[in-house]
């Protein structure tokens, strides 16, 4: 019976706090639009800190401000088809950042984060429902249908993309640092669009790695690289958890 | 290991699904079926699963392959069993099993249409017909008091051994006269056993012996390997054994190979009831056509045994070099057969 009580309790102080931050569609508007987004720093702030994997200061940080215009997008963007706000906007903010680090010449190491299992406080409190994800999962399947199409200009389908792609972590991030130094190199990505092929040569001059890393790992830099280039990919891209790493790593 | 993410593409039983750390991997496909764009959930799709396939067709390739080549081992007869009157033809395998029958007469077949001999052991099936021979009675008190004698040959292509202790138990039981006459081909070795002793190793030659078995008389030409009978009379053969001795073969011998050995035995050597007297004779003696070997053995006793033994020399050197040995063999034969 007590812990029947607990539960009932536990319940109630969850519903209480959805209905806290129970969203409105009325604070989008741009007139309210400074004081949603001020009511929301925290909401950024935690997002593009566990991107960063680092302390920011709202003083200093460019990630920061870079979070704040691309949640104002995502306010402008969203509608209800799109599903929960705060989902939609934290893929925006993602994306944001992965497109800064990727423009930025002097950007950190990135790495595949591995971490499970640590619900944000605010992913608890914005449950998804069912219809919400039926959503995404559509979006998404749009997404894959497109990539799969672009892959196959590529000759590459997703049985070869699964067979030659690989499982272990070092080697994974490595090939993601070097996706990431080619996709900011416009010579590069011309190379591929035009030849549909990778310039060899020029990526082990640019990002000083082995020969038969890039041959060997071939299919998966392209698609890494297409999924990063592409500004259609939102749900893709920010799938993937992309973080700061050290540059010791 | 347990992997989540994107469904990227879906086959028959698997889906590759690109996980948030960055990997391109199948996961199996259980209960739920998944959705392009699904984030799913399910355990990794294991590679060697594709090896499975082959070994399974693979094991069971071998499996046919083996069982079939045991059938063709199973099936290839390799003695074959004479017995005459009620006159019965065996096959056997390798293992000593009876695969194949056939009736030479009519008694035989009528003995065979009662009996089930197939996959018997030769032990087995040599028992059975006299059995059924005994019920069938073609092997009564007359037929024992004719002293008839049945006769067995016993030919193989194989070194084989034949155990034939429980049909020498109703051999014994019943008192019947019973010749047993082992041959091969190709210098292969027989040997018949009774209670795990050997009675009989040598290598016979199958058209010598059924001379010596059957045409005592005649001289057996020297290129042709003699191999030992051996007669095993269970009943008083006191008339059939002199008359034996009289007919006592000399049998000619022209191999020069073994003109060398010039070491004539003479060897008489009384056992409490039974006289053995065995002559070895060299290759010398052989070529001025004299017996080679011939050891008669006389039990007399309430059961009277003849044990006739012709053995060229170059067949059985070890014969010539330890022939106290071979002296012994056959004592403890006799004792056997006494008991």
């Amino acid at each position: 019976m007590n812990l029947k009580l607990l539960f009932h309790k536990n319940k109630k102080t969850i519903s209480t706090l959805d209905e806290e931050l129970s969203f409105n569609i009325d604070a989008l508007i741009s007139e309210n639009r400074s004081n949603f987004i001020e009511s929301n720093k925290g909401f950024i702030y935690s997002n593009t800190s566990k991107i960063c994997k680092r302390h920011l200061i709202w003083e200093n940080d460019e990630e920061l401000s870079i979070s704040l215009m691309a949640f104002n997008m995502a306010c402008d963007k969203y509608d209800k088809t799109k599903g929960n706000f705060y989902g939609f906007s934290k893929i925006i903010i993602k994306n944001a950042l992965i497109d800064f680090f990727r423009k930025n010449k002097n950007s950190t190491n990135l790495i595949f984060d591995n971490s499970k299992g640590i619900v944000d406080y605010i992913d608890g409190k914005n449950s998804i429902n069912n219809f919400e994800i039926q959503i995404e999962n559509k979006f998404r399947a749009d997404e894959i249908n497109l990539f799969s199409e672009e892959l196959l200009k590529y000759k590459i389908s997703f049985e070869s993309l699964i067979n030659l792609s690989p499982a272990h972590k070092d080697t994974r991030n490595n090939l993601l640092n070097v996706a990431f130094l080619c996709a900011r190199e416009e010579s590069i990505l011309n190379h591929l669009k035009t030849k549909r092929r990778l310039p060899t040569k020029e990526i082990i001059i640019l990002t000083s790695s082995n020969r038969k890393l890039i041959e060997k790992w071939r299919i998966y830099i392209i698609s890494l690289i297409l999924i990063l280039i592409n500004p259609e990919y939102v749900y893709l891209k920010s799938y993937l958890n992309i973080k700061e790493g050290e540059l010791n790593d | 290991m347990i992997k989540k993410g994107i469904v990227m593409c879906i086959m028959n039983k698997k889906a590759g699904i690109m996980t948030d750390s960055g990997e391109f991997v199948y996961i199996k496909i259980s209960k739920v079926f998944p959705k392009v764009g699904e984030i799913h959930t399910g355990e990794l799709y294991n590679k060697s699963l594709f090896n499975y396939k082959y070994a399974l067709t693979a094991a069971s390739l071998m499996f046919i392959l083996i069982s079939s080549s045991f059938a063709q081992a199973y099936y290839s007869p390799v003695t074959t069993i004479v017995m005459s009157n009620p006159s019965v033809s065996l096959k056997a395998n390798r293992w000593n099993k009876i695969i194949s029958f056939k009736a030479l007469n009519s008694n035989g077949s009528l003995i065979l249409t009662n009996i089930k001999l197939k996959n018997k052991s030769i032990d087995d099936g040599l028992e059975l017909l006299v059995k059924e021979a005994k019920a069938e009675n073609f092997i009564n008190d007359e037929y024992v008091n004719d002293k008839k004698i049945i006769s067995i040959d016993i030919k193989g292509n194989k070194d084989n051994s034949i155990d034939i202790s429980s049909f020498k138990n109703i051999i014994d039981s019943n008192n019947l006269n019973i010749i047993i006459n082992a041959s091969s081909s190709n210098n292969k070795k027989i040997d018949i056993t009774v209670n795990n002793k050997k009675i009989d190793t040598s290598t016979l030659n199958r058209n010598s012996n059924k001379e010596a078995s059957t045409n005592k008389n005649k001289d057996i030409k020297k290129d042709i390997l003699k191999k030992p009978s051996v007669e095993i009379n269970t009943k008083k053969t006191e008339n059939k054994s002199s008359e034996n001795k009289d007919n006592d073969k000399t049998i000619k011998s022209k191999d020069n190979k073994n003109k060398e050995d010039g070491t004539s035995e003479d060897k008489n050597s009384n056992n409490n009831s039974s006289t053995i007297r065995r002559t070895i004779t060299s290759n010398e003696i052989k070529s001025n056509f004299q017996d080679n070997e011939n050891k008669n053995v006389k039990i007399s006793e309430n059961h009277s045994y003849e044990i006739e033994e012709k053995d060229n020399t170059d067949k059985n050197s070890d014969d010539n070099k330890h022939p106290q040995t071979s002296d012994n063999a056959f004592n403890k034969f006799i004792k056997d057969f006494n008991n």
